[in-house]
């Protein structure tokens, strides 16, 4: 029988120093050396233990495709982070995260997460190996080997990766497939390209004001936008601008949360937004309410414009259109043009529309010709891509020698394809439609896509048309995820790779919001078997080398940090000004601005340089000159189906958390209580919602915050759920993103369903 | 080593196994120790098996790691994690995988469990008994009959894995009478579930 004091062990358990000495003649005289077979090893010396007492600190930030990109501090003990917390040095993180953010160690540490690589026996069979790392990767290069002797080419292989991970290091992935020859590549991105293309054909570029100069405005229209769910941090400014008397109105066809905390809100007809923009330009144009100094001299088409709103709008017309009435119109087109400065927050919403590029154009006229471009405190803000001038280190890699490809046209790759990299003399990648990646894997052809490599990216939960995919997935004949959890991409899997989380790997990262710079330090090591995306090139890059010489460029032996390093440049520390990465170990940094305001002298990146009310650029895309009205898609179902962000997720990362588990335990479709009678649905009855792509059977909940005529689902991947919107959403596409991010962008918001008791 | 050594020794290996050889050759050893009956298997049924159980890459339904069954929240790499790596420290011992994976998996822990009955077989030490028996009281009995209940509790259970969790509990039965009279109000009592297996 054995006895034990319980209090003694426990009090020598938790004092390193007690630890060494509570044994220390039986380890001295090794009792204890190791059994064979063992697992357990002895600790070489005494050294070899690491006895911390304070907390590490490291710095990090949030990766996510989100506004606010916080800077974030992490606390470190024995090796484990404890906790998290926003950086203080960051005026617009200031010392906090998002309940997302907060929860990164539930992820980190979840016991949910992937953490070998691992083969799946028969797609979708849940059958599932662990495989080494080693036997991956071979499996997976002798696949490419194969490819490319059957086609003579790569263009069977595809890259699908988007906006999981924004860490500067991880366009490491598009490096490593460039570093293999030329791939097929989807392009283009779900998110903003409508508005991206709108600005850039009136004012050359997407540039916005530093957010935190909203505290400076006297008007601002939150238009599209849910910044109290999807950019809390924005939202102190907007505060303390309404604590200054400033005026906020939210338009939106949702009551959200930002909508309770405005000043008015007005519940527009989805997809009518255009319509209400050009309205109140008619009105400020009939009461000589407008900047004519802006208009005349550093506008061009001003004369067009203003004939086009006298011929074709009125009022009238725009209140019919949009649902606001038209008292309300003038009296706020009035309030917005009398307010110095005034501001437009254009969300991504309003432009996932069919007419969403025409809509920003509206939108955009409406704050220039209000003589509020340039302005601290004023601006069309939607976002911008000021401060991401880094190297590219780990993208721009070379094909090797001899590699054939794709012959024809190119465009840009992406938003954030700045065209930097050896321009190819004479083959290029495939580039096919990001938005449309059922369709186009069922539709390549010479080659046909044979491979396809996922990686910061659920295809399955973001792309369009679930149905199409499913069956687009049969045509493949391998399937490569890089993902931290068993999402319904990785169920489609051949073979998942295990990658770090921000917390496990170097690198570095900005905003397309705010203009703060932040430096993600390792901060622990990689759980499991865990690699970042740069490592996983390399790691194939040496598998690749060894079955077929000279077939793969990418370095076979990286340090990670070093790569971190090589993405700065001296462009970067001067916009920022510091003299080394190394000052980012203090806190993250702000751009030096010549002023917050973007386009603060007015000379603008148009052909004209000037802002362009009629853009022939516009025009030659084959969109109208002028900032035109566009209907919007024809409705075929009876409701209108929107799939907006929740406050629980980022896309398809974080709501198969516990902590949001515990808090947003299942999803619903929401519809008004009139809809609900109409159809005899009570809260929480099972109903079933059809389009014309798919079905689902959910729980309906019954709210007021949704107009009458709109079904509404939150886009998200909720874990051990089937749950998923894109069963319902086609992949129509928006007017605009094609010019500057190589695809358009989709009409996510111009869906429509039916729904019926299930 | 003594039998029970041996077949901890073969858990261990189990519980950790890579892939189906893995579990065929510690299934084996259990066997040749006589705590198993060998039937014809198809082992890759059983590796698929042990992956939905304990690996993943779908979230498993009975994951090995202690901090999972004794912590509030459960995560890996709690508390209650860095405990049992603090216990190894006391030992002079370390995971070969630590801050990978959490010192507190099942069979890190059977590790230490063999070394310290080892070592007592070897060295009569109060301090070394006392040691193993507040591990086993104040840690592997808190936690390792709610992870066997959560697998036993798993329809469709190959055999193999079945007979290893049973073999499991069979030692922490055994290891009861050793234990102080205090520990026994513990309810160390084996789940009521009938072995079932596929």
């Amino acid at each position: 029988m054995a006895t034990y004091n319980k209090d003694k062990v426990e009090k020598a358990l938790s004092c390193p120093l007690n630890r060494r000495k509570f044994l220390k003649g039986l380890l001295a005289a090794g009792v204890l050396a190791g059994v064979p077979g063992g697992l357990l090893r002895a600790v070489a010396s005494e050294a070899g233990i690491v006895y911390e007492g304070d907390y590490q600190v490291f710095r990090n930030a949030c990766p996510r495709n989100c506004y606010d990109t916080c800077s974030i501090k992490t606390f470190v003990k024995d090796g484990v982070v404890q906790f998290i917390e926003g950086a203080p040095e960051s005026s617009f993180t200031d010392g906090a995260l998002c309940v997302k953010g907060f929860s990164y160690p539930r992820r980190i540490y979840s016991p949910d997460r992937v953490k070998y690589p691992m083969l799946q026996v028969g797609r979708g069979s849940g059958k599932w190996r662990r495989i080494s790392w080693d036997d991956a990767l071979n499996r997976i290069a002798q696949k490419i080997l194969e490819i490319k002797k059957k086609d003579d080419s790569l263009l069977g292989l595809g890259l699908t990766k988007y906006s999981g991970n924004f860490g500067i290091t991880n366009y490491g992935v598009e490096g490593m497939m460039s570093s293999l020859g030329y791939t097929t590549r989807f392009v283009g991105t779900p998110c903003w390209p409508a508005g991206i293309d709108a600005q850039n054909y009136d004012m050359g570029n997407m540039w916005c004001n530093d957010p935190e100069d909203m505290v400076d405005a006297r008007y601002i229209i939150l238009w599209g936008a849910n910044p109290a769910w999807c950019s809390v941090h924005s939202m102190k400014f907007i505060t303390a601008a309404q604590e200054r008397g400033a005026k906020v109105l939210c338009i939106d066809p949702v009551f959200t949360q930002t909508a309770a905390k405005s000043d008015e809100y007005w519940q527009v007809k989805t997809g009518e937004d255009g319509a209400l923009a050009l309205g109140m330009c008619r009105h400020l144009l009939d009461r000589g309410m407008y900047d004519k100094q802006f208009v005349s001299e550093h506008a061009t088409g001003w004369e067009d414009f203003a004939a086009y709103l006298k011929s074709n709008i009125t009022v009238e017309w725009a209140a019919k259109k949009s649902g606001i009435p038209a008292a309300e119109i003038v009296r706020t087109a009035e309030e917005f043009a009398q307010a110095k400065p005034a501001t437009i927050w254009i969300g991504y919403g309003l432009q996932r529309h069919v007419n969403g590029g025409a809509t920003v154009r509206a939108i955009d006229a409406l704050v220039a010709m209000s003589g509020n471009i340039g302005k601290v405190g004023g601006g069309a803000r939607y976002g911008h891509l000021f401060t991401w001038g880094f190297n590219y280190h780990a993208l721009v890699q070379k094909q090797p020698e001899g590699s054939k490809g794709y012959l024809g046209q190119t465009g840009p790759k992406g938003e954030f394809d700045t065209g930097q990299g050896a321009k190819p003399a004479k083959y290029s990648d495939r580039a096919v439609n990001i938005n449309q990646t059922a369709r186009m894997i069922l539709e390549a052809k010479e080659p046909p896509l044979r491979m396809l490599w996922a990686s910061c990216k659920n295809v399955f939960s973001q792309d369009f048309d679930l149905n199409m995919m499913k069956k687009a997935f049969e045509k493949l004949e391998m399937v490569v995820v890089v993902d931290q959890f068993f999402n319904q991409t990785v169920e489609h899997a051949d073979i998942v790779l295990p990658v770090t989380t921000l917390f496990e790997e170097w690198t570095e990262n900005v905003s397309y919001w705010h203009y703060w710079l932040s430096i993600n330090e390792q901060a622990i090591k990689p759980m499991f078997e865990s690699k970042s995306n740069i490592e996983i090139a390399s790691m194939l890059s040496a598998k690749m080398n060894s079955l077929s010489p000279g077939s793969c460029t990418f370095p076979t032996k990286i340090d990670t940090k070093k790569w971190m390093e090589k993405e700065f440049n001296a462009g970067i520390y001067k916009l920022f000004g510091i003299s080394s990465w190394q000052d980012l170990k203090k806190g993250p940094v702000k751009a030096k601005l010549a002023s917050s305001a973007s386009w603060s002298g007015l000379k603008f990146a148009t052909p004209s340089k000037k802002y362009e009310f009629k853009s022939e650029l516009c025009a030659t895309h084959g969109h109208k000159a002028l900032p035109e009205y566009m209907d919007g898609r024809k409705p075929y179902g009876p409701y209108r189906l929107l799939t907006p962000h929740s406050k629980f997720n980022i896309h398809s990362q974080f709501q198969n958390l516990d902590w949001m588990e515990e808090f947003n335990s299942e999803p619903y479709v929401y519809l008004n209580p009139a809809l609900a009678k109409e159809k005899g649905i009570s809260d929480g009855d099972m109903v079933k919602v059809s389009s014309k792509v798919g079905q689902m059977t959910i729980k309906a909940m019954i709210t007021d915050n949704v107009p009458p005529d709109t079904l509404l689902m939150y886009e998200a991947w909720f874990n051990k759920n089937p749950y998923n919107v894109q069963a319902l959403v086609d992949d129509t596409p928006a007017d605009m993103g094609k010019y500057k991010t190589g695809a358009p962008g989709v009409a996510i918001h111009d869906q429509f369903a039916d729904i019926a008791r299930a | 080593m003594d039998i029970a050594s041996l077949t901890l020794g073969a858990l261990r290996d189990f519980f950790i196994g890579p892939d189906a050889e893995s579990l065929e050759a510690a299934i084996r050893r259990l066997a040749a120790l006589g705590g198993l009956s060998l039937e014809h298997q198809d082992w890759r049924e059983v590796e698929y098996d042990f992956n939905r159980l304990f690996v993943g890459p779908a979230p498993p339904a009975a994951p090995p790691y202690a901090s999972l069954y004794l912590e509030n929240e459960p995560r890996l790499m709690a508390e209650s994690t860095l405990r049992v790596r603090h216990f190894y420290q006391m030992l002079g011992c370390i995971s070969p995988w630590q801050d990978a994976l959490p010192d507190d998996h099942l069979s890190l822990e059977l590790d230490v469990c063999i070394m310290l009955r080892e070592s007592l077989l070897n060295v009569c030490d109060h301090k070394l008994s006392e040691l193993y028996a507040y591990f086993m009281a104040e840690h592997l009995v808190l936690w390792v009959p709610a992870f066997i209940e959560k697998v036993l509790n798993q329809s469709n259970l190959t055999r193999p894995i079945a007979g290893a969790v049973h073999l499991l509990a069979d030692w922490l039965e055994s290891e009861r009478s050793w234990l102080a009279p205090a520990v026994l109000t513990r309810d160390l009592s084996r789940p009521a579930v009938q072995l079932t297996g596929r």
